[in-house]
């Protein structure tokens, strides 16, 4: 591992900028921090408040007299402005905002307006004149950027502003409580045999991605490269996924194959880990399936410290995989004590780990059978 | 639907269906026992009546058809009963999972067995022409192409209030066949 370059092909897609607001703060290396330290944001929650689960990683903005739609609004525009102070580039530079996002906050809140008013909205405050909208369950914010990168590769647009966004309501935990997918013992162990379900989260990500052309004509920091992405479906069903993992494995290495990559120049995966029985099993047979015998990566998580994000965490993960690139090394996976032993790649449970290359993947799952997968390579020498 | 418009350079459209109802409510469920917001199954009567036109030119090999579902109105009716039922404090488990934009896309893949990429724009027709051509070329001409064929599923409602649905088969440059009959 470790010999993969950042290329200079043509068509390949260039991460300029990022930026991500979550319950553990706003500032990209204050989080990373955090998540190393083995801080988590999630928090219990009154019994007696408005939103039914025993915790919650929820945002410290001042967000309690505005509606959910307002605070959508708000938290995406504050968000991705922060991507483009990142990247150094004027909103009116960017051809197109994509944004995805799981339900927003249309079952507590103006259930009347259609999602991509919301889009739009954002759009017109940031100043970018084209706006897309991106709603694949969880995957939503990692299909945003792939939707992002089909658009530069394309020849539709040279600049996109893609991430993605949910806020919780009571109306999105209510229907999580009704699945039972909410975690009794109140804690997040993603892969451990002792999973009970997962915990949920507000956030917001989002990275400006750049043809190599675009990002040279304005002599563009490139902080990684999106070497490769891709999608598939189980076709199993509105809930659960396929637990043999076939249809993420599918995902997985298209995106590779995508990337002129094989299995052994994986580092490090940032992986769904919702611990959820059925994720987590479905996960685990993917990365036995991909890896095999394969040198194998670090896998890591950050749904303990940061909840799960709905429509955001795919945007999340795809910033803390660059940042773990970035540092050579991943944060503890927090709560982990007795890993599932179907997952036969290394966790970093309880300790964080180092990264060994430049290349990793981010892999999230989503309802209705979503499964996608982005591959980052950080530029040779970039480790902090 | 202006087939140019959504298809991308050098894939060839192989099939394509309307389906038009006053009530989605009233089209028939593809699964049985599943709830899906009405316009998923509208949206899977376009996917069947697309695939029997394509003959033998239609997709034999589901990992390798994709899937693009558009509708600005999405799953607008489900999220506006469960909206309805939140300040009740008791949400039905299957409707919420049906609530979501992407349940639409997803119910399609699975009343098919569809395996390759998907997508949903929950946005107006006219401005997802763009990304969704660009998903299209994306899938079928990527290198590797991640589809042989993708579906582009829209939805729509007329001024009358009808509801329509448009699925059009675009299949790239080396797609599978079905066994030619002899």
């Amino acid at each position: 591992m470790g010999g993969f370059r950042v290329t200079d092909r043509d068509r390949a897609v260039r991460i300029t900028g990022m930026g991500w607001t979550t319950a553990l703060g706003d500032g990209l290396d204050e989080v990373w921090q955090h998540l190393g330290d083995g801080r988590s944001g999630i928090r219990p929650l009154p019994d007696d408040g408005p939103l039914p689960a025993p915790a919650a990683a929820l945002l410290t903005d001042d967000g309690q007299d505005r509606t959910p739609t307002r605070r959508q609004v708000r938290l995406a525009v504050t968000t991705a402005s922060a991507a483009l102070r990142d990247a150094g580039c004027p909103a009116g530079d960017v051809d197109a905002l994509v944004l995805g996002s799981s339900l927003g906050p249309h079952l507590d809140d103006a259930a009347e307006t259609p999602p991509h008013a919301l889009t739009a909205a954002v759009a017109r405050q940031l100043g970018v004149a084209r706006s897309v909208s991106v709603s694949t369950a969880c995957s939503s914010g990692a299909d945003a950027v792939l939707t992002g990168a089909a658009l530069l590769t394309r020849g539709e647009a040279e600049r996109c502003l893609c991430g993605g966004i949910d806020l919780l309501t009571a109306g999105k935990l209510l229907g999580h409580q009704a699945l039972g997918t909410l975690s009794a013992s109140g804690t997040v162990r993603p892969f451990d045999t002792g999973r009970d379900g997962t915990l949920f989260g507000e956030g917001a990500g989002f990275l400006l991605l750049e043809t190599p052309a675009a990002a040279a004509a304005r002599g563009a920091r490139v902080l990684a490269e999106l070497a490769g992405w891709g999608a598939s479906n189980d076709g199993t069903g509105p809930t659960a996924p396929d637990e043999t993992g076939a249809g993420a494995v599918l995902a997985v290495r298209h995106a590779l194959a995508r990337a002129g990559a094989g299995p052994g120049d994986i580092a490090v995966v940032n992986a769904h880990g919702t611990g959820t029985r059925a994720n987590d099993t479905a996960e685990a047979a993917c990365y036995g399936t991909v890896f095999g015998t394969a040198p194998h990566p670090v896998v890591f998580a950050t749904k303990p410290a940061l909840g799960h994000t709905l429509g955001a965490t795919g945007a999340l993960e795809a910033i803390a995989l660059l940042l773990a690139l970035r540092h050579g090394s991943v944060p503890p996976v927090l709560n982990t004590r007795a890993v599932m032993p179907e997952l036969t790649v290394p966790l970093a449970a309880g300790a964080g780990r180092q990264v060994t290359g430049s290349l990793g993947i981010s892999l999230t799952l989503g309802f209705g059978g979503f499964n996608t997968c982005l591959v980052l390579a950080a530029p040779e020498g970039s480790t902090a | 639907m202006n087939r140019t418009q959504w298809c991308p350079e050098g894939a060839v459209v192989t099939g394509a269906a309307t389906v038009e109802t006053d009530d989605p409510g009233t089209v028939r469920r593809r699964i049985a026992g599943v709830y899906a917001d009405p316009v998923a199954w509208l949206l899977a009567e376009a996917v069947a009546a697309a695939l029997a036109e394509c003959g033998d030119a239609a997709p034999d090999r589901p990992a390798e058809v994709g899937l693009i579902g558009v509708s600005e109105h999405a799953a607008r009716h489900t999220l506006r009963g469960l909206a309805d039922a939140v300040p009740r404090g008791r949400l039905s488990p299957m409707r919420f999972a049906g609530a979501g934009p992407g349940s639409l896309a997803g119910t399609v893949c699975s009343a098919f067995g569809f395996h390759g990429p998907v997508s949903m724009l929950p946005m107006p027709l006219a401005a997802a022409v763009a990304p969704a051509r660009a998903l299209c070329g994306d899938w079928l001409f990527g290198d590797p192409p991640g589809a042989a064929h993708v579906l582009v599923v829209t939805h729509t409602t007329t001024d009358e209030g009808k509801h329509q649905a448009h699925c059009l088969v675009v299949s790239g440059p080396a797609p599978t066949r079905r066994p030619r009959r002899t």
